[in-house]
């Protein structure tokens, strides 16, 4: 019994395969460098900033800022010193250490200069070893509390030299000792004087309004910078109507947790607020969820009792049609306090406001499009007061929806490259994934865009679609990919679909309930698939896998692509090539890239075909695949989707949407592109129940 | 053959078992999160400067099947008594997970147990529509607008939908897990008082609460 619980035991321990020489542990920070540490004055509480280059994630290690050089009291003698101060991540070229009490006691005070030099030192989970980058120079100076000296206040562009200022133009405050916020305190503007609205006589302290002491937050210019900052001249001063003010303006720093204010002496302004004005529209064109940029000055909004709107007075022409709809309606655009070419107002194309009620007999923002001509004007409403700009001639395009599709590469598909031997060219594997997508979706008003776990999301549309390309299956299915959006979106009404991470809806439903492209679970079509789920295929299919991925793939021997390799490499446009001979390493590498290329782009074809409401579409109980057994359309079942066809080594070419599939995508996105000329296949929908 | 995997199998029970034989010295850096499809990797060291090769090995006592199932984790042994284990967790993998290592040099053997919670992952709910800012209200042609309200949740299959101190005669009414109309029927005298009517939605999910900004505009007779 004991034997049998000892050998029990050893199957069921996994062990590290022993073999040849073990290699080194790559911690990753072999680039690791600081660049500066800034800012250069610094308060109790501040955050010192760095930056620099591959700074460790705290799940890679910690990090910590070596500071060796002197220091001073002021009237003291520099003593030497070196302090190890804990830094914390905020991203891979940044990171930051807050000035709190040990910060000061290891630098002696609070009142210092520090001249010398700053490390950054890693103490690696990794490799458990401390690494330290090369030095830069540093000069520091710490102070008890800033002042704050006001020099100059100046109007932004054309108002710096009329005098003329909009609601929620910029003022641009010059001096030193601003705070930066983040811990140490914020400076504020405190504006004083008279307003007098146009149109009443002076004088102003008899029939104006005072202003006594408005504050108003100051916004530095920059995170290093304590001389120059920003502030809207906000609404709040005296209103929005058209009239003088002439006053003065100060600033005070206020430190948190202290009722220690500390004022600047006071700067005059005096301007004259004038009407708002829209002068034009951009883009020029849009569909619905895309932003809508107002052009012009003295957008407001943001806090209650303030609202910007745009009334729209003209015709709307529907395209392919001889009507002309009458259009009168008001849209509300937000203020966004863009600096330095803004504040602007934006607005976003939207099915359920009085513009896409308006035209919802019309088929809504979906079906309506065409032009509108006439006029725009901006009324600003701040609580009783309203005031409108002139009418401007406007012309804008309403266009038929556009899908934008992110196309999101994670972590996990780049750690899964490594097991085809591909991580080095990950980017023209990309490369091929797009190219695959663009192909596939010619004709259909579908713009893919690549992106990354951490690459900025798109700004011009407020709706766009994800697809993320992870590494493994976390169904733990074994599925090359799945789309997770709730339901059959018939007529693509949702274009925020997300194919990835997990839909809570779709799992409720009994489905699985991760989605996305699962880059790893393609080593199933190997014939030594390791720790995947192997993919049953057609003889031959897994030597043909093998002989295109076993000259890289690490765990069979093979020697994995190179970033050299990837510079020099042509992009294979097909796969005629393919698999390459033994002793053809770079076309080797360029197959290997075409075809993972080409299995991932053919997979997330299919799967954002599902979330656009294929196949099938007109019948809302109809099979999620085409039916029958033709091979060569991209929404047939998986069981009909050979590797070499997926993999696009076929002679017979790519997989196409067949007919009726590819004439609904038309329909719903409808591009201005001609459909490219080929023979698509039947697609056999079945009737609608 | 049974013999010899008898000894072997002796041998390394022994090491993870016996440290009064002499004992290996071994640390783990426990991961701080966990969640479903995000790779997790703890790094390992064992404290040996013997010429012996060191021998690592894992198991899970809670969940054995862990070590022989398809897409399980990996432990990759590198020089100087280092190595990465590595695991993906799986939907089915949600909750708490033992890990026990354990590493053999020569004579000298050691162990070290991890603890951690693997969790589901998923966002906080995402309002999807109204998709703007705001909508302004023709008086002068309807007395009420109705918006529509739909919210994404990753995390949680349905949302409680609600206004944050909404003005008289406006609310959100529910009409399925995750959407609902925004209804607003000013009365009169609200016509009269005001035109700029600031409404806060609210999306609670679990632990989630999300919040929208939306105003409506009144238009009324000059």
């Amino acid at each position: 019994m004991k034997r049998l619980v000892v050998w029990l035991l050893l199957v069921s321990f996994a062990c590290a395969p022993s073999g040849p020489p073990l290699a080194a542990l790559d911690p990753g920070l072999s680039d690791l460098s600081i660049v500066e540490v800034f800012p250069t004055t610094l308060l109790p509480a501040s955050l010192l900033l760095i930056r620099g280059q591959s700074l460790p994630s705290p799940s890679e290690g910690s990090m910590y800022l070596l500071l060796s050089g002197t220091s001073k009291t002021p009237g003291g003698l520099p003593r030497n010193l070196e302090v190890r101060l804990r830094a914390e991540y905020v991203s891979h070229t940044e990171a930051q250490v807050r000035v709190d009490t040990e910060f000061l006691q290891q630098l002696g005070g609070n009142s210092i200069e520090f001249d010398g030099h700053a490390k950054i030192v890693v103490a690696s989970v990794i490799d458990r070893l401390e690494h330290v980058s090369e030095p830069v120079s540093a000069k520091l100076q710490i102070v008890p509390s800033l002042s704050p000296r006001l020099d100059v206040v100046e109007l932004q562009g054309p108002q710096r030299t009329t005098g003329k200022i909009h609601s929620n133009d910029w003022l641009t405050v010059r001096g030193d000792g601003f705070l930066l916020g983040d811990g140490e305190g914020d400076t504020v503007a405190l504006v004083s004087g008279c307003f007098l609205p146009e149109g009443v006589s002076e004088p102003c302290a008899q029939n104006g309004r005072a202003v006594r002491e408005l504050e108003l937050p100051v916004r530095p210019l920059s995170r290093v910078d304590r001389t120059s900052a920003i502030l809207p001249y906000s609404p709040t001063i005296h209103g929005v109507m058209p009239g003088t003010f002439s006053g003065s303006i100060r600033l005070r720093n206020q430190p948190p947790g202290s009722t220690m204010r500390t004022l600047s002496s006071s700067r005059s302004l005096s301007v004259a607020q004038v009407r708002p004005e829209l002068t034009g529209i951009s883009p020029s064109a849009a569909s619905l969820g895309q932003y809508v940029e107002m052009q012009g000055a003295g957008f407001i909004g943001g806090l209650p009792g303030q609202a910007t709107l745009v009334r729209l007075q003209g015709q709307f022409s529907l395209e392919g049609s001889p009507v002309n709809i009458p259009v009168d309606t008001e849209i509300v655009v937000q203020w966004l306090p863009r600096f330095p070419n803004g504040p602007v107002g934006r607005y976003v194309l939207d099915e359920t406001d009085a513009l896409g009620q308006a035209l919802e007999p019309r088929g809504g923002l979906r079906e309506a499009a065409g032009v509108f001509v006439g006029t725009g004007t901006m009324t600003l409403r701040y609580g009783r007061e309203s005031v409108a700009s002139k009418p401007t001639p406007l012309r804008i395009a309403l266009l038929r929806p556009k899908q934008v599709v992110v196309v999101r590469f994670l972590s996990s598909y780049q750690d899964s490259l490594r097991l085809f031997g591909l991580r080095a060219v990950d980017n023209a594997v990309r490369a091929r994934v797009l190219e695959v997508a663009r192909r596939d979706y010619a004709g259909i008003n579908i713009e893919f865009r690549e992106g990354g776990e951490d690459s900025a999301l798109p700004t011009d549309f407020a709706h766009y679609a994800q697809v993320d390309i992870g590494g493994p299956d976390p169904n733990g299915l074994g599925y090359l990919g799945y789309d997770n959006t709730p339901g059959r979106d018939m007529q693509n009404r949702r274009l925020y679909d997300r194919i990835g991470g997990v839909n809570a809806v779709t799992q409720n439903d009994g489905a699985p309930g991760y989605g996305g492209v699962f880059a790893e679970q393609l080593l199933g079509f190997s014939s030594h698939p390791g720790t995947v789920t192997a993919i049953k295929s057609a003889p031959g299919e897994a030597e043909l896998f093998d002989q295109v991925f076993d000259p890289l793939r690490p765990d069979v021997g093979g020697t994995p692509a190179t970033v050299r390799e990837a510079t020099l490499l042509p992009a294979l446009s097909s796969g005629s090539i393919c698999p390459a001979s033994h002793d053809d390493r770079s076309h080797q590498v360029a197959c290997a890239i075409f075809v993972l290329g080409s299995l991932i782009g053919t997979t997330m074809t299919h799967e954002l075909g599902h979330s656009l409401g294929l196949a099938n579409p007109s019948n809302p109980n109809g099979s999620y695949h085409n039916q029958g057994s033709l091979r060569g359309r991209i929404m047939n079942p998986g069981s009909l989707r050979s590797f070499s066809e997926r993999a696009e080594l076929s002679p017979s070419g790519p997989a196409l949407f067949c007919d009726s599939d590819y004439q609904y995508l038309r329909r719903i996105l409808p591009g201005s592109q001609l459909p490219p000329s080929v023979e698509r296949q039947p697609c056999l929908d079945t009737p609608t129940m | 053959m049974c013999v010899r995997a008898w000894f072997v199998a002796f041998g390394i029970v022994a090491a993870a078992c016996g440290p009064e034989v002499g004992s290996l010295k071994l640390s783990a850096v426990s991961p701080k999160s966990v969640t479903v499809a995000h790779e997790v990797v703890i790094p390992l060291l064992a404290d040996t400067s013997g010429p012996e090769s060191l021998q690592w090995q894992w198991q899970s006592s809670d969940r054995p099947e862990l070590a022989t199932r398809l897409s399980r984790p990996t432990l990759s042994a590198y020089s100087g008594g280092r190595a990465l284990w590595r695991f993906t967790p799986l939907a089915s993998d949600v909750g708490p997970l033992s890990v026990e290592f354990s590493a053999q040099s020569g004579e000298l053997s050691g162990s070290l147990g991890l603890r951690f919670v693997i969790e589901p992952g998923g966002d906080p709910p995402l309002f999807r529509e109204p998709v703007g800012e705001g909508t302004t209200l023709d008086l002068r042609a309807m007395a009420c607008v109705a918006v529509s309200v739909v919210v994404e949740s990753s995390s949680a299959p349905q949302v409680e939908l609600s206004l944050v101190s909404p003005p008289p005669n406006a609310e959100i009414v529910q009409t399925d897990e995750l959407g609902g109309k925004l209804v607003f029927c000013p009365s009169m005298s609200q016509a009269a008082a005001e035109t700029i009517y600031p409404l806060l939605l609210q999306a609670v999910s679990g632990p989630h609460v999300v919040h929208k900004s939306y105003v409506i505009v009144l238009r009324r007779s000059a």
